[in-house]
């Protein structure tokens, strides 16, 4: 007889966490989940949501439960114990996905003190099993094959990888749990839908390619060509993995005790190149050009708009572009004899990208977002700005011509608005899609931060003295800009008419 | 950095040529604070005060290394008295010429902090200047025998006179960052060769002009320079 579990989850809002529940969820198991509130919805709001994902029929739902919580706090009330406490297992997908460590000391605050966290919730409540949902790149830049049980792992190439590697060893180390440590490739849509609930790492490529497939312009023939050269052979190997072929296999390995003390690769055992993924790409847009131009060919001094915009992209992927280690896959071969091998070839790409157009990259259901967030980005720059612009010094400076290209990035709203004043007047502002490289300077800030900078909480200067907010282009204008802001904001400050605002774990 | 070692803070005015400036006094808490250390910052309109990152943190660490730092505020910048900086006019000037009429000003400012500082501990350790803080304070020290080294920390040697430093006899340091926009390296070996021993270049590649994370970093190399000086 087939044993049922109860489960505690974490992440089951992210993309691989919310097929893990529609699983344990349809296969009849019970699962507590760990959510937090974002900004635009509560807990109960955001489990309704997952309900309908899973799919099951609304008399299963007694089987899921929620729990409000942060890893980075878990502050559980005696309740929230007493639920987890009939839990016999937890499966641990939350993570922090961001590449490199920001001003909130993401990834290691959820990955590593998160992780920590938990563990003590697990001794508090007698939970011995856990699963680690981790990562293949946790290896570090290897040349060599990677095997499963590997413990030479090289230096990590950034911190979330180094974060993750953290936290599996901490999992390891703890004598009283029965762990398994699961390591996922590169994580893309759904192999049936290409549905994806978010467009992070390769998705950022792909769109980019998206948006400027819209700028070119065909020739007499009819074609649209992109001139960009990569600095790679198109050998390279990226290993790509659909969200439910990784959640079937997480799935069935975590149901299964001899899995325990066990390290498995979720990876792919014939990676997709670096040509075909571009051939698809380009295939799917019409479009031609992308020329590989080899791994060790100098960068080209001559970049045109389109490469320079793409190498803004890409940056953001870091290594995951450049050629992926060989993941030996022989323990997850050996407990799951069964489990079919996929093909990610073009046409699956090609799901992928009709999903996300249909989807708007993600903007389609939730256009309101940026309403609903405490602070509208397009109310500051595209009503206010303007406005109090012409009201203050900046007015008067009849010789201040510049372009200014501001960025606000998080999941929350945000956006590239691209600004030009012309002897103190501002001529135009508009949002882009990507803020060409012609402007004078450049402001990146995340949504956060740009909230509290316009609201006054913290200074411009503050902001970028603590890293919050990037500058680039012409530094010496860019510096005396962020004065001239500090000091419209001081002379007129910004109401904004939608004040919401919910605290996301403080 | 010794962590542990708790410090003083004191705000206070002192006398300056254009009214009182704005001004903090960093030591520690307990136990001898020597040497003592003038620290000026960068150009007002591009943000220089002394809540710049450098400029504070370079205080507060240095003082946690027994030292006495002196920070303040250039004439009209923050509550140091004097016209305000940030205003259409100058704001126009700088963007017509990248310089303001009041810049020669600011070095009367650094004058007169280094005059309080002497006047209460006798001489001037060292005086460091940070990017236009910089072109100040090697001016300044040029015509005070009472200054007893030097710190240059990206110093804007492509839009200031640096000639005098030339001159100057006493220990130096210059710091920047390989990629700092205001600092050809060029000209920065060049001005770094032709000038008088003893001195010392460090280059790294850090956050252009900024060293911003690197504070800890910069006091270190500025509490070795010190402890190397007989
Ligand atoms: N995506 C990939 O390519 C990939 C590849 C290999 C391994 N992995 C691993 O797979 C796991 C799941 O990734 P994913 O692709 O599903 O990522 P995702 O879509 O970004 O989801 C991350 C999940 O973690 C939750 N979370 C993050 N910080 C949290 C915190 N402080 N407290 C509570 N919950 C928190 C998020 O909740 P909110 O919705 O509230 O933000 C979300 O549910 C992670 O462990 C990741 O490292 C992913």
């Amino acid at each position: 007889m087939d044993v049922k579990h109860h489960i505690f989850l974490t992440g089951a809002t992210g993309l691989i966490g919310r097929y893990l529940l529609r699983n344990f969820l349809q296969d009849g198991h019970q699962v507590t989940v760990l959510i937090r509130p974002n900004k635009h919805q509560s807990v109960p709001e955001r489990l309704n949501d997952l309900i309908t994902f899973a799919q099951i029929p609304k008399k299963t739902s007694s089987q899921i439960q929620a729990i409000e919580g942060c890893l980075k706090d878990l502050a559980l009330s005696s309740s929230d114990f007493n639920k987890i406490e009939s839990c016999d297992m937890i499966v641990h997908s939350a993570a922090s996905l961001s590449f490199h460590k920001n001003m909130n000391g993401e990834p290691w605050t959820t990955n590593l003190e998160g992780t920590r966290n938990l563990i003590n919730v697990a001794r508090k409540t007698g939970i011995k099993r856990w699963i680690q949902v981790s990562t293949a790149y946790v290896c570090g830049q290897q040349e060599e094959k990677v095997y499963e049980d590997d413990h030479n792992p090289a230096s990590t190439q950034n911190d979330y990888e180094s974060s993750k590697r953290a936290a599996e060893e901490l999992i390891t180390q703890q004598q009283d749990l029965d762990w398994t440590i699961l390591r996922p490739g590169i994580v893309v849509g759904d192999s049936n839908s290409g549905y994806a609930s978010t467009y992070q790492g390769i998705y950022h490529c792909l769109k980019s390619v998206a948006f400027m497939s819209r700028k070119i312009k065909p020739d007499n023939n009819g074609n649209k060509k992109l001139p960009i050269r990569y600095n790679l052979s198109g050998k390279e190997k990226t290993n790509l993995i659909p969200v439910d072929w990784v959640a079937e296999a997480i799935t069935q390995l975590s149901l299964n005790p001899e899995t325990i003390n066990q390290y498995f690769h979720l990876t792919s055992q014939s990676p997709l190149l670096a040509e075909t993924l571009v051939d698809a790409v380009q295939d799917y847009y019409e479009l031609t050009g992308i020329e590989f131009i080899g791994k060790d060919a100098p960068q080209p001094e001559d970049k045109n708009i389109y490469e320079k915009i793409f190498d803004r992209e890409t940056k953001r992927l870091g290594p995951y572009f450049q050629d992926d280690p060989d993941f030996d896959r022989s323990n997850l071969n050996k407990f799951l004899p069964g489990l079919e091998d996929f093909n990610v070839n073009k046409a699956f790409i090609h799901k992928l990208l009709d999903f996300a157009e249909s989807d708007k990259w993600g903007k389609a259901e939730n256009k309101t977002d940026k309403r609903k967030a405490g602070v509208d980005c397009n109310e500051f720059f595209e009503i206010y700005f303007p406005d109090a612009a012409s009201r203050s010094k900046i007015a008067r400076i009849k010789n201040l011509n510049i372009s200014i290209g501001f960025k606000v990035h998080g999941d929350h709203g945000g956006g590239n608005w691209s600004c030009i004043i012309k002897k103190g007047d501002v001529v135009s502002v508009k949002e882009v899609s990507f803020l060409p490289d012609s402007l004078d300077v450049y402001y990146s800030t995340n949504h956060e931060i740009f909230e509290e900078i316009v609201t006054g909480a913290i200074t411009t200067r503050d902001a970028f003295f603590k890293q919050h907010l990037q500058i680039d282009g012409d530094i010496e204008k860019a510096l005396l800009l962020s004065v001239l802001l500090e000091d419209l904001l001081q002379e007129i400050p910004f109401k904004p008419t939608n004040q919401i605002r919910e605290n996301i774990c403080a | 950095m010794p962590s542990q070692i708790e410090i003083i803070e004191e705000a206070l005015f002192l006398p300056g040529a254009a009214g009182q400036l704005e001004a903090v006094l960093t030591y520690p808490e307990s136990g001898n604070s020597v040497p003592n250390v003038l620290i000026a910052g960068p150009h007002p309109l591009l943000g220089g005060d002394f809540e710049n990152n450098v400029v504070q943190q370079l205080s507060n660490l240095l003082a946690m290394c027994q030292m006495t730092t002196l920070r303040f505020n250039y004439r009209g910048v923050g509550l140091s008295e004097g016209e305000k900086v940030i205003s259409t006019d100058n704001i126009s000037q700088f963007l017509a010429t990248s310089h303001i009429d009041e810049e020669e000003n600011f070095g009367e400012d650094v004058a007169s902090a280094g005059n309080y500082l002497q006047q209460h501990f006798g001489k001037i350790d060292c005086v460091i200047g940070y990017s236009f803080g910089a072109y100040l304070a090697s001016k300044w020290a040029d015509n005070n025998e009472n200054v007893k080294s030097i710190v240059m920390i990206s110093p804007t040697i492509e839009k200031h006179d640096y000639n005098p430093f030339m001159n100057l006899n006493i220990p130096k340091l210059v710091i920047s960052s390989l990629d700092d926009f205001a600092v050809p390296l060029d000209d920065l070996n060049k001005l770094f060769s032709e000038c008088k021993e003893p001195k010392k270049l460090i280059i790294e590649n850090i956050d252009n002009h900024f060293f911003r994370g690197y504070e800890n970093w910069l006091a270190k190399a500025i509490q070795e320079f010190l402890g190397d000086i007989p």
